[in-house]
């Protein structure tokens, strides 16, 4: 038996977090029951895909094919009714069809994001090659309620995330292999970096991936300061990465306007008269429609970001926050809400986006001390314990800081979801700071730095099975919702 | 020995340890000493009135220390937090309490919206339509003993909030509701 487990022990590890992952996201994934948030959207995009109708929307079309393959992959509603869906680019309650199911159109977010935990300890494993850390630090994005709440949903963030995961692994994988860059791994890189986003354009964070992959190759003509032959290695590397990123973008561009073969409802989207016609005449995957399509499609995604409002705090019920209150958590998003009375007692079912605060916390602190530990290298100039790991902390805390910039630069009101992200990006840069901070002791196997781990762990998991209910629409009582509202920041509401 | 150096594994472990005891005592209920009980029913129409036709949808029972449920503009206990349904909702409190001191008494009751205050079934005084956070004093001759305190209040919508104190004449000091003093228990 002990010899069996020595055997297979590094893929103990990976088997037991994926085991915990598929059973925190996939539970019961298709309930609710019903549409919340975003899905009133995305399903009914998902379903033009199926059903070949053309349509744009503001975001890259990757998210909703997969979304649609979910649904054609598992086809609960195959008896059902859902032509309703292409007429609408929101679908409202009335429009779902009796006894229909989430389970389809849930599935790929809820796997995606369940299986992007392999991403996650392989690429801490490879940097601290320690395990035990790179699973307790998993468990973060394991035993988040955020996290867990807004994947279980047709939404795009969770299928996002597998995306950035993977080409975040792929990069680790590849400095850390401690041989000579090549070009086809610019290119690939690339293809990852592209996938992430054709989902979402905030996934274009990962393009400083591609000049650390580059600053990682030239390193050593860069502190020589030979700068033809960083020159030549440029003309080379540029288009091996960004190619890669384009042909993957426009290439799921293409498919999706070669799918659209279908106007229903008279629905064109200001789309120009040479594309309409070129899918009247069922051409859709001719190069023209393709390039008039997708000028057209730039076009709505513009004029549809510039017409979303700003954020406006005094608004009643107003669910977007501010990007300085998101470290904190703020402002939490009731997605949905039904209330019951259950043996005389008036429950309330909720579906709120409120992030599992021992991890957000953790997070930023993660954040605060890898900033205190740049500071202190580059101004005042303190020697770094471990030249390889205080690199690896600068990569993780610069990503998360330009995201954070990019976000202040954007007048458009954004959400709370919109910092998991960098949220990863934060618990990434937490376990390397913890490596950084404990490095000898974990080296040295020291009982009480893994009894610490292990407790840190436990409270994660505490904490994450405290705010279940609001993850889970579990019905609570008034009481036990305002119990759960810790920080004032969060501005959670209650339902009475 | 090592174990218990102040180290910065340990230094971990007491940052831990706080957080652990922060959050059981956040998770933990908050509990008060149970001496009134309030009878809170909630409405299924709109209430404009104290003494209007009920349609009470759900009740709950609450006890609570002492009559003060005005924090913030809501009605909430400054540590059992909001108690009440939100908007629509009655509130029926009856208790016996002993008078140590025969006197002149006061209670002043603040209520957003109305209240009726009634001792040993008598009515003392009332506001019975809606209105912001407002004070009533009322006041009665009670003897040594034991007496009847009952009151009703309803929320309609918007703010809400009540306070009851009791103060006896001739004495500055005023007390909660629910509260024991040299004059009365409950």
């Amino acid at each position: 038996m002990l010899a069996t487990i020595k055997k297979y022990q590094h893929h103990l590890y990976p088997a037991a977090l994926l085991l915990a992952s598929l059973l925190s996201y996939c539970t019961l994934y298709g309930l609710p029951n019903s549409l919340f948030w975003d899905e009133n959207y995305h399903i009914a995009s998902a379903q033009k895909h199926l059903d070949g109708v053309m349509y744009m929307e503001p975001h890259p079309p990757l998210g909703k094919m997969l979304l649609a393959l979910g649904e054609a992959i598992v086809n609960p509603n195959a008896d059902l009714d859902k032509s309703a869906f292409n007429s609408t680019d929101y679908i409202t309650g009335n429009q779902v069809p009796e006894g229909f199911s989430f389970a389809g159109f849930r599935l790929m977010s809820v796997l995606l994001m369940a299986f992007s935990v392999l991403f996650l300890y392989g690429l801490l494993h490879r940097i601290t090659r320690h395990a035990f850390l790179s699973a307790a630090f998993t468990t973060f994005i394991i035993f988040d309620n955020a996290l867990v709440v807004h994947s279980r949903a047709a939404m795009l963030e969770g299928i996002q995330l597998f995306f950035i995961l993977a080409a975040i692994y792929y990069f680790v994988r590849v400095v850390t292999s401690g041989q000579k860059i090549l070009l086809r791994q610019y290119a690939l890189l690339g293809v990852l970096i592209g996938l992430a986003i054709a989902v979402k354009v905030n996934g274009a964070i990962l393009l400083l991936l591609m000049v650390m992959l580059f600053a990682v190759d030239q390193w050593g003509n860069l502190r020589r300061g030979q700068w033809l032959s960083i020159a030549k290695r440029l003309l080379v590397t540029v288009p091996s990465g960004s190619l890669p990123v384009a042909l993957v973008f426009f290439g799921i561009f293409y498919l999706h306007i070669g799918m659209g073969t279908e106007i229903v409802n008279n629905r064109t989207y200001k789309a120009s008269a040479e594309y309409l016609n070129l899918i009247n005449s069922g051409d859709t995957f001719s190069f023209a429609a393709f390039r008039s399509g997708m000028k057209d499609h730039w076009r709505y995604m513009v004029e549809y970001a510039d017409g979303v409002p700003r954020l406006d705090v005094c608004k009643p019920g107003e669910n977007g926050s501010h990007v300085s209150n998101w470290p904190l958590g703020g402002k939490a998003i009731s997605y949905r809400w039904s209330k019951d009375t259950y043996d005389g007692v008036v429950k309330t079912n909720y579906t709120y986006l409120v992030g599992n605060p021992v991890v957000w916390l953790s997070a930023l602190a993660g954040i605060i001390l890898s900033a205190g530990l740049i500071i202190s290298r580059v101004v005042y100039g303190q020697p770094v314990k471990d030249t390889r790991l205080f690199w690896w902390i600068t990569a993780f805390t610069a990503l998360y800081a330009c995201y954070m910039i990019a976000m202040l630069q954007i007048d458009r009101v954004m959400y709370l979801y919109h910092y998991l992200v960098p949220l990863v990006f934060a618990i990434i840069n937490l376990a390397l700071v913890f490596n950084y901070i404990y490095r000898d002791d974990l080296i040295a196997n020291s009982r009480h730095t893994l009894i610490n781990l292990g407790a840190l762990v436990i409270l994660v998991i505490a904490v994450f099975a405290y705010f279940s209910p609001l993850t889970y629409s579990i019905p609570i009582t008034a009481e036990q919702f305002e119990m759960r509202d810790w920080f004032s920041i969060w501005r959670m509401e209650v339902v009475r | 020995m090592g174990f218990f150096t102040l180290n910065k594994n340990t230094w971990l472990s007491i940052v831990l340890a706080v957080a652990t005891l922060l959050i059981v005592v956040r998770v933990i209920p908050a509990s008060v000493d149970p001496v009134l009980k309030l009878v809170i029913s909630k409405n299924r129409t709109s209430i404009a009135h104290l003494h209007q036709p009920r349609v009470i949808e759900t009740t709950k029972e609450v006890m609570v220390d002492v009559l003060n449920i005005a924090e913030h503009n809501r009605f909430k206990h400054p540590q059992l937090g909001e108690i009440g349904y939100g908007n629509d909702f009655f509130v029926d409190i009856e208790a016996p309490f002993t008078v140590k001191q025969t006197g002149r008494y006061r209670f002043i009751v603040a209520s957003d919206d109305g209240f009726s205050l009634a001792i040993n079934n008598r009515t003392i005084c009332e506001f019975t339509g809606s209105r912001p956070l407002n004070k009533e004093t009322c006041h009665i001759d009670l003897g040594e003993g034991t007496h009847k305190f009952k009151l009703a209040y309803y929320q309609g919508y918007g703010n809400a909030g009540l306070t009851v104190q009791y103060a006896k004449t001739g004495s500055n000091k005023t007390y909660w509701v629910g509260e024991d003093s040299p004059f009365i228990n409950f």
